[in-house]
């Protein structure tokens, strides 16, 4: 569902900011982590939040899994299947990308696509689940903790 | 798509929430503008907890095939990550 992140409608907690790269290794047995199973258990009893450009990011780790072999097409439906039924709430926050967005873009020199995570933690005042080096390393910077399953 | 004008709707208010929560597109006239009413509908307690039972169901029958899919691959998991527990689940009686 597609809502400004202040009227989610959920009764459970918005818990985080979820990293589509956390939810797409769900289908890559070769980037299985601990910490990526404990957010995936932990997810159905919170909600998460994600930025408008997540779906697509997460269909472009599916495309690169599957010309890597990481991945198959049968898993990747298998994972959607039990996507659908979980919290996952897209904020709808695109009127900031070419304002604040940038801007942490260009200060933490990261890719734009990966600072609307920030931008949207910042903005919403919570934690970032990720396992990525550069995105954690701005979110501390930042001041954003990381999401602790 | 319904369009009201500020004094239809608030004589109406409750009947277009309810509409509006369903999906139906609701559109206020005022002060020569039209304004979209947007609700989001809140499950109820009972509602939640019924979702939320799906999907810990849904993650647990996912979860199951990600310990298949690892040992399809040829995965070593490291001796704490949670999926070995499921896959311990599935090894036969000795």
């Amino acid at each position: 569902m597609r809502f400004p992140a202040y009227v989610a409608p959920s009764r459970r907690p918005l818990a985080c900011v979820l990293d589509a790269e956390v939810v797409a290794s769900w289908v890559v047995p070769q980037h299985f982590t601990v910490y990526t199973s404990a957010v995936q258990f932990r997810v159905p009893s919170v909600s998460v939040l994600v930025p408008v450009t997540w779906v697509y990011e997460l269909a472009e780790v599916f495309r690169g899994a599957l010309a890597s072999g990481g991945t198959t097409d049968a898993r990747i439906a298998r994972l959607l299947g039990t996507l659908a039924m979980l919290p996952f709430f897209t904020d709808d926050g695109s009127e900031h990308a070419l304002t604040e967005t940038l801007r942490v873009a260009r200060a933490h020199a990261i890719p734009v696509w990966r600072a609307t995570y920030l931008e949207l933690a910042v903005r919403t005042q919570l934690p970032l689940a990720t396992e990525s080096a550069d995105l954690s390393r701005a979110a501390t910077a930042s001041g954003v903790p990381l999401f602790t399953p | 798509m319904t369009v009201v004008t500020l004094a239809e709707a608030q004589a109406n208010l409750a009947d277009l929430l309810r509409r509006a929560a369903t999906g139906e597109q609701i559109v206020i006239e005022h002060d020569g503008a039209r304004l979209a009413l947007s609700v989001a509908r809140l499950p109820t307690p009972e509602e939640d907890a019924e979702q939320q039972r799906r999907a810990e169901a849904a993650v647990r029958d996912l979860t199951r095939e990600m310990a298949r899919w690892s040992v399809e691959d040829g995965v070593v998991l490291p001796p704490n990550h949670p999926l070995r527990s499921f896959l311990e689940a599935e090894k036969p009686a000795a």
